[in-house]
């Protein structure tokens, strides 16, 4: 944990100004579910939490409570239309730091059971995660509409590294969260079978020359933390960063590593709109980690957009 | 509010106390001159200074014209070669007493302009006219007179073949004229020299040549089809008229104008057509000189001091490109044309710039300046490093470290009051040119404000190779709107590592946090904005200027920073030093510092550029690593050596390995031994250390530190935390002991390649003798007869606590025999220093005997098919095939992991080929080959270290192929950084390894006892290979073309040696080309010298 007042020196002051984080609600068990989440999460982030319905007509309040049955506390804004446009445009509010959704929601019932690449997410979850410019927890309930992990306080997350220059530059969103949320980063740079050097210049690679390692493990940690507080133009060196590398299948590396370290969130960025046959990596993580994923970066030609095409 | 004073931004003229004539007091456009007795006092001269000060006129675009009676190749042997190959487009050379022009093409390549061929009819009638001198002149007197026939378009006379007079210096002409004279009256020969010119000029009319060139130096007369006027007239009519070079901007210099035996001098033929050229005669005119010549004498000293004079004449009538900015600053900022001698970054990139910063960095051995920008963002590491200042933080299992300096190159600029900067998270146009050929570092760039008001900044850095305790910094601001500018510099002090002690207005000292060891720091600054100087404010750590900039108006800040450590034993405060550096940093002015900088690397260029025709690639990436490799060495100081990074950055903290004994010194050795020297004596103090280390393990002798620092004590971390998070033993600290060896291996080079005797009894002796014994007493006789040597890492670091590694076996046996041998060689040359060496050490017969007995038994592992065993069991562990994991991007041990590498033949990098590399000698052909073989393809090359050795040893076995494939895996380490960690500092040893794959690889260059050898093998894109080597106090030069099959090694300084070129043995004369040519139809090599 780091103190606030480094926190505050740390932190991107942009972030301060954003004090809400949003959850999607549908009245779904599996959207309920990720509300433990979102709570904690606006706590350690100092915002307030607002629910977001979205409903096809309008309605009265005592159905849409009716529906949720959320705690009467929560602040719930209620929007009439297709549900992945409306939490968009709440979303593109600048003072939203944040957006909670439940992989499948009330929406994606129907793909109970059958749960693979091609369905990782529902169809909403999939439209806003794919849109939106803000970072999205995706929170991933299992069958019995638990969160696949009771996060009581997020304390560590897991920031998986392909070294490319513009995952780094993505980056900036996911530590400004971390630093809010006071939580260490563990960054993990895996290379896969037949890895091969970036072809983008300023890049990270891990070193082929380890002439001495006591010497080069070390700096190279140094180096990969300095590289990236240079891509998104903030000083890491006051938070509290460890840096691995590890050698094998990417997704079983990562997975395996959210476990072993007790991971209470991984860090995914989005390099594409997430059209089928791509996000494979992405994907897959989704699927297999134990711990939310945080969904932060935007493919470049749509970094203006807020809504969906 | 101005004041004049700050620093001088002026060079100053060069010469100081020698009155010139008023004519010659301005800048002359073209300078014509003799060779022999003008710029030069003899063939065998070394003519360093002479191409600094034509290099620097050449580049001021002033036309030089060479005019000799000489042919071109000893003019290239001694001059031309080392005139930068982009500046000689002015330069011309006039061979053969006026019978050919020479220039050079815009890529400095030798073009043959003019050339007079003589019919036979013309060569019949010059040996017949020579010839009927002769016999006129024995008939009459009986004397014997030689004739020199093989000369271009003439025939020379000689009138005194006697050894004395082989070949009499020109300050000599006095006496030889009365040597002749009498001579030849003495015999009977009435009427002298003049006579025999007259007797000559008539047998020339005889013979069908009535314009014949009738001339004299007094030993010879020449007679010929022209002479030295010829070739200006050419010079004239075909290239100054086109230039507009008028004759009055022609300055004429030679030694002989005035008669000789009443006979007009061979010089004044120069004069031919003179007009208005001033003529200068710097010779001794024993009979004067004629009208319009001024007559200086002083000879060639004096010449070059011309030359100097016509550079500052020449700097200073230059209009200034840029208005306020003096001319010799526009030039500075200027970087060379020549890609092979820059390295540009056009675009700052915060992903890269770790990388940029070191491969961009200044230094000059003692102090090292990352590359950074001068307006750092957050993705800048700048960093200033003094070599030798080493600290241990108070925390346990903390080692030494090179303590970063206050860092003092930043500026920062607001206009209107608010600070201005460029984005630091993204792109942006600023751009870097590290001038390797001056070791300047040129950057830039505009910043624009939010109003869009610009400023247009470029700076120069430099760390100074002429003055070691100085760095310095120009700035050079522009704006395109007035605005009001403040500038602000400041030394910024790294809190962690270093506590202000006391603070000056230009002095401070600062004591290290862990072990309070003292840096002192003093610093110059000034601001001229037009030529004028603003009043500084001062406040502690830093300096403002505050102006009203207009468009036009040119503001530059100069900086200079002297930077020095305390030394325990010799000066534990360093404030005089640097108070002393920056006095004459102000006293000879910014500009004067830039100069002496500039030529300081110009020698070093001189003394150790290798040049690669052919592969431009190539040829960078060897300039690129001869630069960090002139920039990491101080001839000056013994306590520090070069660490595995230099100063070009952190990582390493400073450290100081093999590499630098193994890798980087042999290009000092036969370069510049004066900083091998320094290197070795910094092993030589750290001894004691090397004892206890040897001592606390229950050995003898001396054990060297894996890692050293400024003690010498093992500075190897013990633990290190891996990239999977487990906590790791080191243990090269403790079992890496072939550093032991491979000191000694460097010492011994290094006496081999010098003759340092001052060094081997001061220090050598010692290092070799105390090393041998730790091998003695390291290793274990036991049951099977032998000596032992157990659990050892070799170079090969992926597998440790072997038994009997052959590399540390081999070398130990090594390192024992050098022991002996130094032993009797001091006992036998140097009894009294082996006496008193012997009594210290406790060194006694017995001893030595026991260590014959280790060095006669101690195992050097299985050979098997001629392939050297790695280690005992090496043969028996699991082959993996390592190409089948290529393309890879990580080491073979974390790729495979720690325990199976370890459990397998996959190699780290060159172990036995390592061997091989330094003890090639020592095993047969068959043995090498097959060794090469086996290892090759089992290395994973998981250190930087090992291409180049793999380069060396493929090229010596003539795999060419493979050994430019290992040659460009070398060069990309750095430049490349496909593997990104240039950015924690440039690989010295791989750049050191660079120039050794060139020159004993491609070259094969070995040590012999009485000379060197060679056995040259280029590859394919390569076309020629060139460089200068020391050997013994001598100055050699070298050249392999591959288009004519020919070596050719020139002895430009020191007594005869021998070379040998493949089986050719040759004896190598001072001035003279030793020449051998590939017989492709014998495969041998053969002497064609001529």
């Amino acid at each position: 944990m780091i103190s606030p007042s480094v926190r505050e020196q740390a932190c991107e002051p942009e972030l301060q100004r954003r004090k809400r984080v949003v959850i999607a609600l549908d009245g779904s068990p599996a959207a309920a579910a990720a509300l433990p989440v979102a709570r904690v999460a606006a706590a350690q982030l100092g915002a307030d939490l607002a629910g977001l319905h979205v409903v096809s007509q309008p309605t009265t309040e005592a159905t849409v409570r009716d529906q949720l049955q959320s705690d009467p506390a929560l602040a719930c804004d209620v929007e009439v239309g297709d549900p992945a446009a409306q939490i968009l445009a709440t979303a593109a509010d600048p003072k939203v730091a944040l957006v909670v959704l439940t992989t499948h929601g009330a929406g994606s019932q129907e793909l109970e059971g059958r749960r693979d690449m091609a369905n990782y997410l529902g169809p909403v979850a999939e439209t806003v995660a794919a849109h939106t410019v803000r970072p999205v927890l995706l929170v991933r309930p299992d069958p019995d509409t638990k969160p696949q992990v009771a996060v009581s306080e997020f304390r560590r997350l897991l920031l998986p590294l392909d070294g490319s220059p513009r995952t780094l530059q993505a980056l900036g969103p996911a530590v400004d969260i971390a630093c809010r949320l006071g939580a260490a980063i563990d960054i993990l740079y895996v290379t896969g079978p037949g890895h091969r050097p970036l072809a983008e210049r300023g890049g990270i690679s891990p070193p082929r020359y380890v002439d001495q390692p006591q010497h080069e493990w070390p700096q190279w940690a140094r180096e990969v933390v300095a590289q990236l507080s240079g891509c998104i133009g903030r000083r890491m060196t006051d938070l509290p960063l460890r840096v691995f590398h590890t050698h094998g299948d990417i997704v079983d590396e990562i997975a395996n590593f959210a476990s072993e370290h007790r991971a209470d969130a991984v860090i995914l960025v989005r390099r594409s709109h997430l059209e089928p046959g791509r996000a494979r990596v992405l994907r897959s993580v989704l699927l297999r980690t134990p711990c939310p994923a945080l969904l932060v970066g935007m493919p470049a030609s749509t970094k203006a957009a807020s809504t969906p095409p | 509010m101005v004041e004049q004073t700050g620093l001088d931004l002026t060079v100053r003229p060069p010469v100081q106390g020698l009155e010139a004539p008023e004519r010659l007091a301005r800048p002359f456009r073209a300078l014509v001159f003799d060779w022999d007795g003008t710029a030069v006092v003899n063939r065998q001269e070394e003519a360093s200074v002479l191409v600094t000060l034509a290099d620097a006129l050449l580049q001021l675009n002033v036309w030089l014209v060479i005019v000799t009676g000489t042919n071109y190749g000893h003019i290239d042997r001694q001059f031309c070669r080392f005139v930068m190959p982009e500046r000689r487009h002015h330069l011309l050379v006039c061979t053969n007493r006026g019978s050919e022009v020479f220039g050079f093409d815009a890529a400095g390549r030798l073009q043959r302009r003019f050339a007079r061929t003589a019919t036979p009819e013309e060569e019949m009638a010059l040996d017949k006219t020579a010839e009927m001198v002769r016999d006129e002149i024995q008939r009459e007197t009986g004397l014997d007179i030689n004739i020199v026939y093989d000369r271009l378009n003439r025939r020379k006379i000689d009138l005194i073949p006697l050894p004395e007079w082989a070949d009499p210096p020109k300050s000599q002409i006095g006496e030889l004229l009365e040597a002749v004279e009498r001579r030849l009256s003495e015999a009977g020969w009435s009427g002298g020299l003049g006579a025999a010119i007259q007797l000559t000029e008539q047998a020339a009319r005889d013979q069908g040549l009535p314009d014949a060139r009738i001339t004299s130096d007094v030993k010879h007369i020449e007679v010929g089809l022209t002479d030295k006027g010829d070739s200006v007239v050419w010079v004239r009519q075909h290239l100054f008229a086109p230039a507009g070079i008028a004759t009055d901007d022609v300055l004429i210099v030679g030694d002989e104008f005035g008669a000789i035996g009443g006979f007009v001098g061979s010089d004044d033929r120069l004069r031919v057509e003179g007009g208005d050229a001033v003529v200068v005669s710097v010779g001794p005119e024993p009979n004067g000189v004629p009208s319009g010549v001024i007559h200086l004498g002083g000879g060639p000293e004096r010449f070059r001091a011309l030359l100097a004079e016509q550079v500052w004449y020449h700097r200073q009538a230059l209009p200034a490109p840029s208005a306020g900015i003096p001319a010799w600053l526009e030039s500075a900022l200027t970087p060379p044309s020549d890609p092979s001698w820059r390295l540009d970054e056009p675009t700052y990139h915060p992903a890269i710039e770790h990388q940029v910063e070191s491969c961009f960095t200044v230094a000059n051995g003692a102090i090292g300046v990352r590359g950074s920008l001068d307006q750092p963002t957050i993705a800048s590491a700048p960093l200033t490093l003094v070599a030798g200042l080493y600290d241990t933080p108070a925390s346990p299992m903390a080692v030494p470290a090179l303590v970063p300096a206050p860092n003092w190159p930043q500026w920062q600029i607001a206009i209107d009051g608010q600070p201005v900067a460029f984005p630091s998270e993204e792109e942006y146009p600023y751009h870097r040119t590290l001038d390797l050929q001056r070791g300047v570092l040129l950057s830039s760039w505009t910043l624009q404000d939010d109003a869009e008001r610009r400023l247009h900044a470029r700076s120069l850095r430099f760390a100074s190779l002429a003055d070691r305790d100085l760095v310095a910094q120009v700035v050079v601001l522009t704006v395109d709107q007035p605005v009001v500018v403040q500038l602000d510099i400041w030394l910024e002090t790294p809190e962690e590592w270093l506590t202000l002690e006391s603070a000056a207005s230009d002095l401070f000292v600062w004591q290290t946090t862990g072990t309070g060891k003292r840096l002192a720091l003093a610093w110059t600054a000034s601001l001229r904005v037009d030529g004028v100087t603003h009043p500084p404010d001062r406040r502690n750590l830093r300096i403002s200027w505050s102006w009203v900039a207009t468009p036009g108006q040119v503001a530059i800040l100069g900086r200079g920073v002297a930077l020095a450590r305390e030394l325990p034993e010799t000066a534990p405060d360093p404030s005089e030093r640097v108070r002393r550096a920056i006095r004459r940093f102000e006293h000879g002015g910014l500009g004067q510092s830039f100069v002496n900088h500039v030529e300081a690397w110009a020698k070093r260029w001189r003394e150790g550029d290798v040049v690669i025709d052919g592969d431009a690639d190539a040829q960078r990436a060897m300039r690129f690593a001869l630069y960090h490799l002139n920039s990491a060495a101080n001839p000056d100081d013994e306590r520090v050596s070069v660490g595995a990074r230099a100063l070009t950055g952190e990582a390493y903290l400073g450290h100081v390995f093999w590499d630098a004994s193994i890798f980087v010194l042999p290009y000092y050795i036969f370069t510049w031994p004066a900083a091998a020297r320094a290197a070795l004596m910094y092993r030589y103090h750290t001894l004691p250390a090397a004892r206890e280390k040897a001592r606390k393990l229950g050995y003898r002798g001396a054990l060297y530190a894996w890692e050293s620092a400024d003690t010498g004590e093992e500075a190897t971390p013990p633990y290190v935390v891996n990239p999977a998070g487990q906590v790791v033993e080191i243990l090269n600290g403790t079992q890496e002991q072939h550093i032991s060896a491979d000191i000694a291996y460097a010492v011994w080079q290094y006496w081999q390649a010098t003759g340092d005797t001052s060094f081997l009894l001061r220090a050598g002796a010692e290092i070799i003798l105390e090393t041998a014994r730790f091998w003695a007493s390291r290793a274990t006789l036991e049951a099977d007869g032998s000596y032992h040597i157990r659990g050892v890492i070799g170079p090969d670091e992926y597998h440790e606590g072997v038994d009997d590694n052959a590399f540390t076996n081999v070398m130990a046996t090594w390192n024992i025999e050098r022991g002996l041998e130094v032993a009797d060689l001091l006992a036998d040359r140097w009894p009294e220093h082996w006496d008193d060496l012997r009594r210290r050490l406790g060194l006694t017969p017995n001893e030595r005997d026991q260590w014959r007995d280790v060095a006669a038994r101690l195992t050097p592992g299985r050979i098997i098919d001629g392939v050297i065993e790695q280690f005992a069991g090496f043969f028996d562990l699991e082959f993996i095939d390592l190409a089948a994991y290529e393309p890879r991007t990580i080491p073979f041990d974390v790729l495979l992991g720690a325990a199976r590498v370890q459990r397998s033949q996959v190699v780290k990098q060159a172990d036995v080929v390592m061997l091989l590399a330094l003890l090639w000698d020592r095993f047969p052909p068959e043995v090498r080959a097959a060794s090469f073989d086996y290892y090759e393809p089992r290395t994973g090359h998981g250190s930087s270290l090992s291409p180049a050795i793999h380069a060396l040893v493929a090229a010596r076995l003539g795999k060419l192929d493979l050994a430019e494939d290992y040659f460009r895996q070398t060069a990309a380490i750095d430049l490349d950084d496909m593997m990104s960690n240039a950015a924690m500092g440039v690989h010295i040893a791989a750049q050191g390894g660079l120039w050794q794959a060139a020159v004993f690889g491609f070259a094969g260059l070995r040590l012999c006892a009485d000379g060197i050898a060679l056995d040259p093998r280029l590859p394919d894109s390569w076309e020629a290979l060139r460089f200068p080597l020391r050997w013994r106090g001598r100055a050699l030069h070298i050249e392999i073309v591959k288009a004519s099959q020919q070596v050719t090694v020139t002895l430009h300084e020191g007594h005869p040696m021998v070379i040998r070129v493949g089986d050719v043995v040759g004896h190598l004369m001072r001035g003279k080309a030793f020449t051998c040519r590939w017989g492709a139809i014998d495969g041998r090599w053969k002497e064609v010298t001529q």
